[in-house]
């Protein structure tokens, strides 16, 4: 039977320690997508932002070993996954000699954009319109004339 | 973090005091304006190959003020271009006289006001909208015909036009671009009709054409 897992890290802990700023740290690859994704460029700007409610809707997707150059290292990575707008993130740190620090910060792989940008929407909202091919391209083919 | 006597310093992750901190520059793209030099500094450990932000937040700062605030005359600077005038602006957007002609100059400004200006500057046809009170239907119609005036812009073109973030990418066809341009000679023709009416429009008008 399978078992749920539960997190290594009480997430509190990591959300106190982002609200004030200590024993807090993140890994260059996490700042720079913080920066890209969610338009977050400085330290502070990224810890008040988990710590803050700026985040939704939490939920806990696993505990991994951390892999550091193809080896498993002796601490524990916790993953979430949040919500926050219309934006899917995800969420990954873990605590090693006593200081905190987010490993990933950044858009889910769930995060859907084909609905932000598509033709394949033009396309639908040309059929509802009752717009056939058939006639863009007549009506194409007049205009070059 | 502590450094030890040649400099290494320790590696928060595994331990190691083999870490080593380096500072690099890089530049940070400013929406609308030039990008700025900022630095980066990064401790690397060569044991477990961690890399770890070590910026100051400091270091930045007063790029960053300077980057932002050349931005917002930029910003205005391309809405004069476009034929907009700051009295034109204030007014159609409910500001105090002389607010933007006070942001050029000084480029200090709320967040608010940074967003309202890159809003405009994304989208200058929404001054229109304000100056027609948001009107719905106007503001339907102008939408439709910016996406034609776009659209039209690369009537010609053959290569997929990159849009978005990231990977996104959106291909422009001819079909599109006859569409979208009749819908919007038909939206901005008839503000009072609805969707559906407009669509049986854009129907039979192809219908002639044939």
């Amino acid at each position: 039977m399978c078992q749920l897992q539960e997190p290594h890290y009480n997430i509190s802990e990591l959300l106190e320690a982002c609200k004030f700023g200590i024993n807090i740290e993140i890994w260059r690859d996490a700042k720079k997508d913080a920066e890209q994704y969610f338009n977050l460029h400085s330290k502070a700007e990224i810890f008040s932002f988990v710590s803050g409610d700026q985040i939704e809707s939490l939920i806990f997707i696993k505990t991994e070993p951390l892999r550091l150059e193809g080896r498993l290292k002796d601490v524990k990575v916790d993953s979430y996954e949040f919500k926050t707008g219309k934006i899917i993130g995800y969420l990954a740190f873990l605590k090693s000699m006593g200081t905190w620090s987010i490993k990933s910060f950044k858009y889910h792989h769930k995060m859907n954009f084909s609905g932000l940008m598509d033709n394949e929407k033009v396309k639908n909202a040309l059929k509802a319109a009752g717009i056939s091919r058939k006639q863009l391209h007549q009506r194409s083919e007049n205009h070059d004339r | 973090m502590t450094d030890n006597i040649n400099g290494k310093i320790n590696c928060s992750v595994c331990g190691s005091s083999n870490a080593l901190k380096s500072c690099t520059e890089r530049h940070l793209p400013i929406p609308y304006g030039s990008p700025v030099l900022v630095i980066e500094c990064i401790r690397s450990c060569p044991d477990c190959g961690t890399e770890i932000d070590e910026t100051r937040d400091d270091d930045n700062k007063a790029a960053l003020e300077n980057g932002y605030k050349e931005s917002i005359k930029s910003m205005i600077d391309y809405l004069c271009n476009e034929g907009y005038s700051l009295a034109q602006l204030e007014r159609a957007h409910d500001l105090p006289q002389r607010t933007i002609s006070r942001w050029r100059t000084s480029g200090d400004l709320s967040s608010v006001g940074t967003a309202l200006l890159r809003i405009l500057r994304t989208y200058p046809w929404i001054t229109e909208v304000a100056e027609n009170h948001f009107d719905e239907d106007f503001s339907k119609g102008i939408l439709v015909k910016a996406v034609a005036d776009e659209l039209l812009k690369f009537k010609q073109f053959t290569h997929p036009t990159s849009m978005g973030v990231g990977c996104v990418q959106v291909s422009g066809t001819k079909e599109n671009i006859n569409i979208v341009s009749m819908f919007a000679e038909t939206f901005s023709t008839k503000t009072e009709s609805n969707i559906s009416q407009t669509q049986e429009q854009i129907g039979c008008e192809i219908n002639e054409i044939k």
